[in-house]
């Protein structure tokens, strides 16, 4: 099936908790492209509403809650977002069997952890990580989850996403895709939220969470105003954090972006970022 | 006017500290020990001491994430201000507090021009 769905228009890959995808994607439609060890799947989204769950691994193959509850099961997923138009969006849907405005994820049989087990391929050795997929316990501990789709009836009532973010997105996306740019973290205070590009995640929230704690600790000393950015440069290249509305964004660029660059493109995102503050 | 009794390296210093909206000068050590300073408008108090201590010490941690790299530059805007840090020589680094509107590139040009006679004289 993912082989058939229309491409779409990728807006990057990136590493994320899975709330993070139904939280940020309220004006996204398109295709959320999952891949996790050597399976592959997506998650259909019109405008921060799950329509259909996928997930294939080998032979296996999960869909809606199942997916789900997998996708939900890794603290961080890595995915491609890519952006629908309405046609490719019919196209999608049409390949999926689901009839528009008619969530998915109430529709069709739910593959439980036993069938899984029943379905798991004869040769153990041709697919040793499907064992891993949803352990036979995982899916009751799931219920940690079940706050953010809530049923009423039949209908999957998804809770509204609390940032409205397909700009943000576009934003980061553009970021990436400038000369230099190695990678792009948003963070916050407890974890990170999203990441693009060609780092990892946990070592760079580590020296990103380190600088911030530096920043903070100097504008307080220092009655200079509110903090803006914070650069060092090293031969690697240069690591940057700057307040991003009520999270954190950092760089990890090239030596070839200078400065004035830097503070040019740290400009440009505050300057996007002030129209939703004041509204 | 510089007076004749002004040591040399303020008088290189002061060759950045005219520069349009820089406020000062500051020679430091990678521990935040103030060697040389010049200032314009600015009080280097203890807040500002500690402030540079933790900025210098914390950098150079930040770059060992790294393996150990040589710091090339920090850095630091905040709405009013902002601090330029360059490494001289070892554990000297040259800092420059100036205002948001000043030029960094005349900056980091003057900076270049005179980073040998200031290490010269350290």
């Amino acid at each position: 099936m993912m082989e058939q769905l229309p491409e779409g228009k990728s807006l990057g890959w990136m590493q994320a908790p899975p709330t993070w995808i139904s939280s940020h994607t309220v004006r996204f439609i398109g295709l959320v492209r999952v891949v996790i060890q050597d399976g592959e799947g997506f998650i259909l989204i019109k405008k921060g509403k799950p329509v259909v769950h996928y997930f294939k691994h080998g032979t296996i193959e999960l869909k809606g809650h199942s997916a789900l509850d997998y996708f939900k099961s890794h603290p961080i997923l890595e995915f491609n977002l890519c952006k629908y138009t309405p046609e490719e969006f019919a196209i999608a849907l049409k390949l999926c069997n689901v009839e528009e405005d008619e969530p998915e994820i109430t529709k069709g049989p739910d593959i439980s952890s036993t069938v899984i087990i029943e379905q798991t391929p004869q040769s153990p050795h041709q697919y040793a990580p499907v064992p891993e997929l949803i352990p036979e316990k995982a899916i009751p501990d799931k219920v940690i989850f079940s706050q953010e789709v809530n049923t009423d009836g039949d209908r999957a009532i998804v809770p509204q996403p609390v940032v409205c973010d397909e700009p943000d997105l576009k934003i980061f996306s553009q970021i990436k895709n400038l000369n230099g740019i190695v990678a792009v973290l948003v963070f916050d205070n407890k974890r990170n939220i999203m990441m693009m590009g060609d780092a990892d995640s946990e070592p760079m929230l580590k020296i990103a969470r380190n600088m911030l704690a530096t920043a903070k600790k100097s504008t307080h000393l220092l009655n200079w105003g509110s903090f803006v950015h914070l650069t060092l440069q090293i031969p690697e290249g240069n690591v940057i954090i700057a307040p991003y509305s009520d999270n954190y964004i950092c760089l990890l660029t090239t030596r070839t972006i200078n400065i004035g660059h830097i503070r040019r493109i740290l400009r440009d995102l505050q300057k996007r970022e002030a129209p939703q503050n004041t509204s | 006017m510089i007076g004749k009794g002004i040591p040399v390296l303020k008088k290189i210093l002061n060759k950045i500290l005219i520069l349009h909206d820089v406020r000062g000068v500051i020679i430091i050590k990678d521990n935040g020990e103030i060697i040389e300073s010049i200032k314009s408008g600015l009080e280097y108090d203890d807040n500002f001491i500690t402030a540079l201590s933790t900025l210098m010490a914390d950098s150079k941690a930040t770059a060992d994430n790294f393996g150990n790299s040589p710091i090339f530059m920090v850095f630091m805007e905040f709405s009013d201000y902002f601090i330029h840090i360059s490494p001289l020589r070892e554990e000297f680094f040259l800092l420059i507090i100036a205002q948001n509107t000043a030029n960094i590139g005349r900056i980091t040009f003057e900076i270049k021009k005179n980073k040998e006679e200031i290490v010269s004289l350290l």
